[in-house]
Order: structure tokens, then C-alpha cells, then sequence
């Protein structure tokens, strides 16, 4: 097992430098630096040496590879620079995005999973079942709408048709940013209200997603063979579905769960910026308009990692949770 | 002596009495492909969804004859923001261009970029995915490792950075297209959704290269191009169309989210992305058709195809009971 472990870390660098290197690459390719550092400084543009100096300043000299060592060197020993538009320190501004992103995330998360394989394991449990075919449905209808549709279809309902029936004079519920405008400090009330519509949105993906995964894993565990040796023993049905059936399908979807984190802040980003968020999806999406590098490529780095690195739990957890699993 | 311990019997049956079916063993013959039809008739989400699927495809395709009006008939502002009516059926916009008409043309582009995609990533998946799961050995894990790397990153962040490429690239305009074409959509969206199908074959592919069949064929001195053709195309045609039949639902949904955040086709052409993108700055000002509308046919479409995907894949699978 420890063998297994280490070999499979052993992987995950290589794969981590290779994917900063390319994302690093396809980032700078995508917003050039050196042109959005003359776009927000329009003054300089007739001035080569500081545009030079710029180029020097930001280790944006020498060939790709070089860059990305000196930039990866910065990054590791915690120097993000400065973003572009406004010359502001990248990590406070990024802090704070992460800790929205991470909020939203989290609750998300909890709520969809909660919801989701709840409804998983009855629907399996009833299979064929009025509530079966109900929740297969409701699972394709938001398995295919896209996270954006129903955040605005959300925002309409709750700003204008609900506001316009109850003839309240603000939104029923908030449908824009983390507090509202002017606010200071925290307050846990009105963090809940603004948080409502945006996890709605992605705890929808979360729901529909694995109640399929859940149900699908629960079926083909119910019709193994083991499950037909507990009942024969004798084991109450209630032991039966809890003890073998709910824990054996549950290996599977932890697996799904770690991976899919890619799904999930692809969700993230597109709810943010609707509901203007003050997250890491917010903060892309207005780095990207200004092609500010050095503000979006910490992020990149950051998303891109904590995908490898859940990979890499979840290859572990699987070997852990399924003794059957070979350590190959 | 052979005549006395074998007694001549009569083994001829009277010609209307067939042996099989006196002892019940009559069965029709079905070909396989009927049987998928069978199958797939009996799903019946999917057959909903073909029938839907296909009324608006036709109106899509159809769209100059049977949308009301032109794609860009402007009736000016004293006509803009109608609700529903006898005229406007789905409302007007802020030019008072009318929704309907606009959508019919916009879903060419959605159903274009949705189609294209799905060939275009389908056929470069299988080819690769073949590659792999046939040839074996470095090429396969070369390519297991790369997939493993594209798989788990967030397809929305690879999207937004490569549609950004042509921005500022020469090279990148060449390669994937103008920044706002369908060409570019097209190009990007099968760049990120080839790396499934090509998992998928090569995981169909290594199942039954070891089938004692190919390994006959093998040893009749079939080539390798006769058991391509003849075996293992055949054979993983199921999961190609099924895998394609899901990559057109996500083109969809992905050409309308970049161009909703302005990072699709050029907001000037009708799309369900840009319509929607459009009418996201008058969601308070309570123009609720603009949103509803195209957020409905955006759903409805996907949805079909999510269903005729899951029927197919019902349908190609002969394992599925029959008699259920």
C-alpha cells in the first residue's frame, strides 16, 4: 500500500510540471502580457524602454522554458507580482475570491451530495417507482440544462415574477453579490440570503449527477451475489441495505466525487459571475477581459493542481475503501 | 439383419406439421439492427424526444421559410420590448426584431456547432481511441497519460484560455479560426470533448481484440485492416454513436454558455448563447420572454438529445432484456 502511494505521488509531479508548464504556456499565448501592459497604460506604448523595463521587471525575457522556471520559482517562494490593470498585489485580492469560491464550494457541495444520493438510494430501492421515474426525469432535466440557464431563469424569477406577485418593493431573495452594496463586516443572515440562489444553481448539477451515479451504483451492487448470501443468512433487510449494499456502492462514487471536481468549478465560475459573486469565477472572468496575467495564472495553477491532487486521493481512497482493488 | 434391429419407421412427417413449431421453437428471425429499433421503441423518454427533436430540428432547418420573419427584420424601437402577441409570438427585442424568428435562425448556429462537434471529436476520437486500444504497448500509454492529465480539468477554464488564443495569435486564428466564427466554436469544443470518445473505444476496443472471434480471425490470416473493418468497427459502432450522441448535447450547452459570457460567436449573430446573452441586461427590467424562451428551446433541445443518447445506448446494448 505505502509502495502504491508513493509511486502514484511520484506520478502526480511530473504530471504537475507538465501541466503548469503547458497551462503557463497557453496563458500567455492567450492574453500576452506585454500588449494588455500596453493596453492599460496607453502612455508607454511609444516608449520601447519601459516596455523593456516591463518585460525585465516581470521575467518576461529569455526563452518559454526559462520563463516558466523563473515564474515558477516566484510562485513557489510565494512572489505573485502585481496584476496589470491598477499594479495591485495578486494574493489579496485572490485570497479573498478563494475564501467566496470556497464558501459557495463547500455548502454546494454539501447540500447537492446530501440531496443527490439521497435520492440515488431510494430511487434504487424503488426501482421502476412513480418517484423512480420522477427523479430520473428531473435528473435529465438538470443534468442538461446548462448551469448559466437556470441561474438566470432563477434571477427572473426571484427579482422580477415572485417580486411582482407579492408586490415586495426588493427581490424576494438577493440576486447579486455577497452582501448587499455598502456592506461592512459579516453578518450570517444576510450571508445565508445571498447565498441561496447561487447554491441552488450548483447544488441542481450536483443533485442530478450523482442521484444517477448513486441509483446506478446501488442497482448493480443489489443484484450481486453477496447481496443474496446476507439475506440468505438470515440478516434483517434493514442490515442487509445498510451494512453491504449502501457501503459497497458508495466505493464508486468517491472515486467520481474526488475527479469531479473539475465539474464542480466549472459550475463555480459560470454561477459567480452571474450572480456577481465576488469569487475565483468572478475574478477569471474580469482577468481575462483585461488579460491581466499575472492575475489569472496563480489561479490556473491553483485549480489545475488541486485537480491532480484529488486524483490522486481518489486513486488512493479506491485502494483503500476496495481491498480488491490490484496495487498495480 | 440391420432391417430387424433398426425397423424401418416412417421419418417423414406429413408436410403441414412442422417439427419446431409442434415443440415450440419457432423463432422469427430478427436482425441485430432490428432489434436495436425494437429496443429503442420500447424507450419511451427517447421516443418522446426523437419526435420533439425532430419538430424543431426541421423548423431549424426549415427556418427561412417557416420563421415569421427575417433573422435581422428590424421593426425599430417603437416596436421593441412587445410581450407575446398575435404578431410578435414570443415578444420583440429592444429593436424590435422578433424572438421567435430569431431564435429559428439562431438554433442553425446552435445545432451546427453542436453537430460539427460531435462529428468532428468523434471521428478523431475513434481514431485514436482505436489506435491505442489496437496497437497497445507505448503509443496506448502515451496517450492514457495524456487523456488522464485533459480528463479532470475543468472543460470551462481549457475553453475560456483557448478561445483567447486567436485573440492574440496569428498562428491560433489559422488553426481554430476567426475569434466569434462557428468555426472557432467548433474547432475548441471538440479539442476538449475527442479525449472521452477516444477512453471509451480504446476501453471497447482492448475488450474484444482478446474475443476468441478475432483470435480465429487471426488465425485464418485475416489482416489487420480485414479485422478493423470487419470486426472491431462493427463492434464498437454502438459506443461511437452514443458517445457522439452525447458530445452534440454538451456543444450545445457549451456554445451557449461562452457566448452568453461573450466568449462565443460574434453577439451580432443569433445564436441561443448570444440571444440569451442579449437579453441578460434586462432580466430586472422584467422583459421576462427574451429569457424564457430561448432558456426553454436551450433546455428542451438538450434534453432530447441527453434522451435519445440514453435510449441508443439501450438500444445498441444486446444484453438489454427483451422481454422487460
Amino acid at each position: 500500500m505505502l509502495r502504491f502511494v508513493i509511486r502514484r505521488i511520484a506520478w502526480a509531479i511530473p504530471i504537475l510540471l507538465l501541466v503548469t508548464f503547458l497551462t503557463f504556456w497557453a496563458v500567455k499565448a492567450g492574453t500576452d502580457p506585454v500588449a494588455s501592459y500596453i493596453r492599460a497604460n496607453p502612455r508607454v506604448g511609444a516608449q520601447p524602454e519601459k516596455v523593456q523595463a516591463y518585460r525585465e521587471a516581470n521575467g518576461l525575457v529569455g526563452s518559454l522554458p526559462e520563463q516558466y522556471f523563473r515564474w515558477l520559482g516566484n510562485f513557489l517562494t510565494g512572489d505573485w507580482g502585481t496584476s496589470i490593470k491598477g499594479n495591485r498585489p495578486v494574493w489579496p485580492e485572490l485570497k479573498d475570491a478563494l475564501a467566496n469560491s470556497l464558501v459557495l464550494g463547500s455548502v454546494s457541495v454539501a447540500v447537492g451530495m446530501t440531496i443527490g444520493l439521497l435520492v440515488g438510494i431510494v430511487s434504487a430501492l424503488r426501482q421502476y417507482s412513480k418517484f423512480d421515474t420522477a427523479a430520473t426525469t428531473a435528473a435529465f432535466a438538470g443534468i442538461s440544462i446548462p448551469p448559466f440557464v437556470s441561474a438566470i431563469l432563477l434571477q427572473v424569477f426571484f427579482a422580477v415574477t415572485l417580486t411582482a406577485w407579492l408586490n415586495t418593493d426588493s427581490p424576494v431573495l438577493p440576486v447579486a453579490g455577497v452582501y448587499p452594496p455598502g456592506h461592512q463586516g459579516f453578518d450570517l443572515g444576510l450571508r445565508i440570503k445571498h447565498l441561496v440562489l447561487p447554491v441552488t444553481v450548483v447544488a441542481i448539477q450536483i443533485i442530478a449527477v450523482y442521484s444517477r451515479y448513486m441509483r446506478a451504483s446501488l442497482l448493480e451492487v443489489k443484484n450481486s451475489d453477496y447481496m443474496r448470501t446476507a439475506r440468505a443468512k438470515g440478516i434483517s433487510e434493514r442490515k442487509v441495505v445498510t451494512r453491504h449494499a449502501l457501503r459497497n456502492s458508495m466505493i464508486p462514487i468517491v472515486t467520481v466525487a474526488a475527479v469531479d471536481i473539475g465539474g464542480i468549478v466549472g459550475g463555480l465560475i459560470i454561477t459567480e459571475r452571474i450572480f456577481q459573486y465576488k469569487g475565483t469565477g468572478d475574478y477569471l472572468i474580469g482577468a481575462l477581459g483585461n488579460g491581466d496575467f499575472p492575475q489569472i495564472m496563480p489561479l490556473m495553477v491553483l485549480i489545475v493542481s488541486s485537480v491532480i491532487i484529488m486524483n490522486l486521493l481518489a486513486d488512493i481512497t479506491y485502494a483503500w475503501l476496495d481491498p480488491r482493488i490490484r496495487l498495480g | 439383419m440391420a432391417d430387424t434391429l433398426n425397423p424401418p419407421i416412417d421419418t417423414t412427417l406429413p408436410a403441414e406439421v412442422d417439427l419446431d413449431e409442434a415443440e415450440g421453437l419457432v423463432a422469427e428471425s430478427v436482425s441485430p439492427t432490428r432489434m436495436a429499433l425494437r429496443r429503442y421503441r420500447r424507450h419511451k423518454p427517447a421516443m418522446i424526444a426523437t419526435i420533439v427533436l425532430g419538430i424543431v430540428s426541421l423548423a431549424v432547418l426549415f427556418a427561412p421559410w417557416v420563421a415569421p420573419y427575417g433573422e435581422n427584420e428590424i421593426f425599430g424601437a417603437k416596436e421593441g420590448f412587445q410581450s407575446p402577441n398575435s404578431k410578435f409570438w414570443f415578444g420583440s427585442d429592444s429593436l424590435g426584431r422578433d424572438l421567435l424568428s430569431r431564435m429559428l435562425y439562431g438554433g442553425r448556429v446552435s445545432m451546427l456547432v453542436g453537430i460539427a462537434s460531435a462529428l468532428s471529436a468523434g471521428i478523431v476520437g475513434t481514431i485514436i481511441g482505436s489506435i491505442a486500444g489496437f496497437r497497445g504497448g507505448r503509443i496506448d500509454n502515451t496517450l492514457m497519460r495524456f487523456t488522464d492529465v485533459f480528463i479532470g480539468l475543468p472543460l470551462l477554464v481549457i475553453l475560456i484560455i483557448m478561445r483567447q488564443l486567436p485573440e492574440t495569435q496569428d498562428w491560433a486564428r489559422i488553426a481554430f479560426g476567426e475569434p466569434g466564427s462557428i468555426r472557432l466554436m467548433v474547432t475548441i469544443i471538440s479539442l476538449v470533448t475527442w479525449v472521452t470518445t477516444a477512453r471509451l473505444i480504446r476501453g471497447q476496443i482492448l475488450s474484444i481484440k482478446e474475443k476468441e472471434y478475432i483470435e480465429s480471425a487471426r488465425a485464418i490470416g485475416a489482416s489487420d485492416w480485414h479485422i478493423i473493418s470487419r470486426h472491431l468497427v462493427p463492434n464498437t459502432i454502438g459506443t461511437i454513436v452514443v458517445a457522439m450522441t452525447f458530445i452534440v448535447a454538451a456543444a450545445i450547452g457549451l456554445e451557449a454558455t461562452l457566448s452568453y459570457f461573450g466568449l462565443g460567436i460574434d453577439p451580432l449573430r443569433a445564436s441561443w448563447g448570444t440571444l440569451l446573452a442579449s437579453s441578460g441586461n434586462y432580466i430586472s427590467s422584467g422583459y421576462w420572454w427574451l429569457v424564457l424562451f430561448p432558456s426553454l428551446i436551450l433546455l428542451i433541445t438538450i434534453m432530447c438529445v441527453n434522451f435519445i443518447g440514453d435510449g441508443l445506448r439501450d438500444a445498441l446494448d444486446p444484453r438489454q432484456d427483451l422481454q422487460k
